[in-house]
């Protein structure tokens, strides 16, 4: 039986001097991450309307992080962030049809261990601690990285299955850039965006507008209706977004001051099942968020530190053909964070990062509103042995309301094969937590007031190559091994009244491989590059507490055992053009392994031209997706479009000043 | 070379041999004495099945229905409805009514657009189909296999029962009542308050009707309620000890003199009695049981459906309630449906 008890949380009351006190703690408290001397390769890439040059390497950090490459970035931006992770990393995404809801697992554990951060700000929603891939355009970041595991103590709290970073770094020097784009595609898709923003010397600003709309009543082949397979359209699968974010920052010697403002509002009917006939509940969901965080950075000599503060305000409201079934979910956050980094010499690094993050959520399914408070410190330290070794400690203790915590830690180790540092070898262990969600705890019925966090106990080791020659060719390669214990997995399952409640009831044994392979050829004019990611991951329940559960030493449910992409990208003069294709292995519904959906190919193919007339560029492209018209589903009867194209424009212009073309 | 040629030789008319045939259907299953249970599948994943437990082999035979018709159920299957040997299977979540042959399980038509059908009563060629979601029984036309038109009870229904030109449906979710319906008349002749959502009723060999009334979730003390189907009032009313207590799927054997239900375990009850059992006459034990039925001779059959995501177990119990066998089942398995004499 599950055993709900609010008495063992302690509301968090927000006075006045606990917050003088905490802001003149994390004034001086220390940091790390800006003071990473980043001493590999440089890469200049194209975004949007603009060319920046941005240093590229986390790659001495003896865990893996995968920075995504700017340019394929660039290529799906018009996507969300879902479509852009399942091409250009070995992450799976589980999506509930075509504009639906799609979570993604890093590692292979649930979605629920993704956590998603943007300019350090948690992204996930309090209540069901998921985040909604489908719901990030990707207008609102320009950067995107991957720390896979649990690794990274930095942040207040942590994950187990990974962490997906977004971010905006200001441009300065750039002048006055801006660009509008327009696209429309099958089944009445249209999408709009805009972006405008300058860079001078010392403040640079940008501001994002975005919108579209899908009618999205695509064409499928529905193998099981009762007349045989038959072509069928989605009904009630509609789709809306807009949003907008604003970028402002402003640097004076070593010091950098940031605002960043991202307001998002989706509507989406939400499709049935197709459960051999297409199920129509009239289900729709409305998604409405605001975030915003402010940040000071500085650099000077040894010392590096910064400070962030933010808050999100998360509306879902979910809509039934019954009303009874209707929902209304709200959460947020306030976040305050610092950090302090002192490097008393060349060698070594010591780093101190606190943090507070307040949450809070309602629903119709909680008794009251709930709120818990976060507050955790991490301690860093980087130390140099030799020219060719790096050594990393991290440790953070979590405070959490109504929780007992062990610490956690992260060692590793980084060695330099070549000189250069063009060849690495890497190895890391870690134990890290990852905290109940509040619906884990509060929802009536089912939560359990008596949940354990959840921890990892893993490992990682490396290589990496990069090599970039004097032609222009480049190429990298990163394969990985890992292996993590994940134990008191928390799952939901039914009791004996039938009412589903959360328990501890599991534990898993997730190891895999890992390879990424990228390559760029120039040759004269013409530019081919790939990025490849294959990961191989077994996801085995090791141990459960439900009886006669025939589950153990099965894969974890939807977690492909094969998960393969490849991106080609061809550039030659004013002519681009490329193909894409992501390749799933087995993925079983059932937690038995009894049933599973089939191995799946999609690829998509894109042409399109760059047309330069003096200060503006014209850009059109054309993408055809599902190439093969495949019959494809990511979840069990939300099946996804067959073929679809979607035409594209944009329009972008740079205007650099007088001050910035000296500068350059 | 010249030994793959020989077998070719060989194989080549076994093929045409094998080809060769009558059009008469193989059994999936044995005939006989024996029962069907409806395996719900995950939800929305429309994965529910049939199987048919064999009481002369002793044997669970399970897909019939994909297997037979290459297509699954559907989803959430909840109930089978028998005429002759024509069944009729509920599956709730996709909305839909489907009409087999009991002996082939060969699907033979389905009605569809169904709002939330739960269970179904059977009275000449109509079907009264009742709705978690809806406040009518939907009449379905067994010959046409169509909807037929809708009878207005007021309330969502959710077990029903026909006693001559009478239907007893239950109010099962946020109700507290027995509806009745004149079937002549198709209007409400009757209503009888029972507990707090009454979920599972069954006739007794008297004619009674006895409810099983869960108490709704930590809501109210549940109820097993006896109700005199001529005069409707209500002739017996035990009470559970606590609102922790949840009961659930009452059953009643083949001679009707002795009830079932789950509760931390099988309770097990004769008609004449006047008060609950105490104890648990099967112990759960670490079993999540889920259904059961009631077979000739007392023994028993329950459903586990573990942990919900993965195939359950039929676990088999004699009269003494010693667990005789354990055969997996589908996924989620629930409603029982004896066949005798077929």
């Amino acid at each position: 039986m599950f055993k709900r008890s609010s008495a063992y949380i302690v509301p968090f009351k927000v006075s006045r001097n606990t917050m003088t006190a905490a802001l003149l703690s994390l004034l001086i408290a220390v940091a790390q991450e800006a003071g990473a001397q980043d001493m590999f390769i440089e890469d200049t890439v194209n975004i949007s309307a603009v060319t920046v040059t941005a240093t590229a390497s986390k790659r001495q950090t003896p865990y893996t992080v995968i920075s995504i490459d700017r340019t394929l970035i660039a290529g799906h931006h018009e996507n969300d962030l879902a479509t852009l992770l399942m091409y250009a990393t070995p992450v799976s995404v589980k999506r509930y049809g075509n504009h639906g809801l799609a979570s993604v697992s890093v590692r292979g554990l649930p979605g629920s261990h993704t956590t998603v951060t943007w300019h350090g700000l948690t992204v996930n929603a309090a209540g069901n601690g998921y985040t909604d891939f489908a719901l990030i355009p990707l207008h609102a970041a320009s950067s995107v990285k991957i720390t896979p595991g649990g690794y990274d103590l930095s942040d207040i709290s942590g994950s187990i299955g990974g962490k997906v970073e977004l971010s905006s770094d200001p441009l300065f020097h750039t002048g006055f850039y801006g660009s509008v784009a327009a696209g429309a595609g099958s089944y009445g898709d249209y999408a709009a965006s805009a972006v405008a923003g300058s860079g001078g010397e010392s403040v640079s600003s940008r501001l994002s507008l975005w919108g579209g709309k899908a009618r999205n009543d695509f064409l499928f082949i529905n193998g099981n209706a009762a007349e045989g397979a038959r072509e069928e359209r989605r009904t009630n699968s509609s789709a809306a977004s807009g949003g907008a974010t604003a970028d402002l920052a402003f640097r004076t010697g070593g010091s950098t001051v940031a605002a960043h403002l991202w307001y998002n509002n989706a509507e989406r009917e939400l499709p049935g099942p197709v459960t051999t006939v297409q199920q129509d509940f009239g289900e729709r969901q409305t998604d409405r968020s605001l975030r915003s965080v402010i940040s000071y950075s500085l650099e000077k000599e040894k010392i590096s530190a910064g400070i962030t503060a933010g808050g999100t305000s998360d509306v879902n409201l979910y809509y039934h053909e019954n009303p009874e079934y209707n929902g209304d979910n709200r959460s947020s956050f306030i976040m305050l964070r610092a950090r302090l980094a002192y490097r008393p010499n060349g060698k070594s690094e010591l780093g101190i990062n606190a943090g507070n993050e307040y949450q809070s959520a309602q629903s119709l399914s909680f008794a009251e509103t709930e709120r818990r408070n976060i507050f955790s410190t991490s301690l860093i330290a980087r130390f140099n042995p030799g020219s060719r070794v790096r050594l990393l400690l991290q440790a953070r203790q979590m405070l959490v309301t109504g929780m007992v915590l062990k610490p956690e830690f992260t060692a590793g180790a980084t060695v330099m094969l070549s000189p250069d540092g063009g060849q690495l070898l890497k190895a890391s262990v870690s134990r890290n937590t990852r905290l109940p969600c509040l619906n884990d705890l509060y929802w009536v019925p089912g939560g359990n007031g008596s949940l354990r966090h959840e921890n990892a106990t893993g490992g990682e080791a490396s290589y990496s190559y990069v090599r970039v020659a004097s032609s222009g060719l480049k190429n990298s390669l990163d394969l990985v091994l890992h292996a993590t214990r994940v134990n008191d997995l928390i799952q939901w399952i039914p009791g004996v009244t039938g009412i589903w409640s959360a328990g501890n009831v599991r534990s898993v044994n997730v190891y895999g491989i890992e390879g990424r392979l990228g390559t760029e050829v120039p040759v004269n004019e013409l530019v081919i590059s790939s990025h490849l990611n294959y990961a191989f991951t077994r996801t085995e329940i090791a141990a459960s507490e439900i009886p006669n559960d025939r589950a153990v030493g099965k894969q974890l449910i939807y977690v492909p055992g094969n998960n393969f992409n490849l991106n080609l990208d061809l550039r030659w003069k004013m002519l681009r053009a490329g193909a894409a294709a992501v390749c799933q292995g087995r993925r079983y519904t059932t937690s038995d392994n009894s049933e599973w959906l089939p191995p799946s190919l999609l690829a998509d193919a894109r042409l399109g031209a760059v047309l330069p007339a003096g200060a503006t560029k014209i850009g059109i492209d054309i993408d055809v997706k599902n190439i093969f018209n495949s019959s494809l589903e990511s979840v069990r009867n939300y099946p996804m479009p067959l073929r679809t194209f979607n035409l594209r424009l944009t329009i972008s212009f740079i205007k650099k000043n007088e001050e910035n073309e000296e500068s350059d | 070379m010249k030994n793959q040629i020989k077998l070719l030789a060989f194989l080549v008319p076994l093929m045409f041999i094998s080809c060769e045939g009558n059009n008469v259907e193989p059994t999936l299953f044995p005939q006989g004495e024996g029962f069907f249970i409806l395996s719900e599948g995950n939800f929305m994943a429309g994965n529910g099945s049939v199987s048919f437990y064999s009481l002369i082999t002793g044997e669970i035979y399970n897909e019939l229905f994909k297997t037979r018709n290459s297509r699954p159920l559907g989803d959430v299957p909840t109930f089978i409805a028998t005429d002759g040997t024509t069944g009729y299977i509920i599956v709730n979540n996709s909305g839909t009514l489907e009409a087999v042959d009991m002996f082939t399980m060969k699907s033979l038509g389905t009605v569809t657009g169904l709002n939330s059908p739960r269970q179904m009563a059977i009275s000449g060629r109509r079907g009264y189909v009742t709705s978690l979601a809806s406040s009518e029984l939907t009449v379905v036309d067994l010959d046409l296999m169509e909807i037929s038109h809708q009878i207005d009870i007021g309330c969502t229904s959710e077990a029903v029962l026909i006693s001559g030109q009478k239907l007893f449906t239950s109010n099962w979710v946020a109700g507290d009542r027995i509806v009745v319906v004149d079937l002549e008349t198709e209007e409400i002749s009757g209503s009888v308050t029972t507990g707090t959502e009454p979920e599972s009723m069954v006739f007794d060999k008297n004619g009674k009707l006895w409810v099983l009334c869960t108490g709704g979730y930590m809501q109210d003390l549940p109820k097993l309620v006896r109700i005199n189907t001529v005069n409707y009032e209500k002739e017996a009313e035990m009470t559970f000890g606590s609102v922790s207590d949840y009961p659930s799927s009452l059953t009643v054997n083949g001679s009707g003199d002795t009830l079932y239900w789950l509760h931390e375990g099988v309770r097990m009850m004769p008609v004449s009695s006047t008060s609950l059992p105490d104890e648990a006459f099967i112990a759960s034990g670490e079993r999540l049981f889920y259904d059961l039925g009631a077979g000739a001779g007392g023994r028993i059959f329950v459903t586990d459906a573990i942990d919900y995501q993965q195939k359950g177990d039929l676990l088999i119990y004699d009269s003494r309630g010693e667990l005789e066998d354990i055969e997996q089942a589908g996924i989620i398995p629930g409603f029982i449906r004896f066949m005798t004499d077929w």
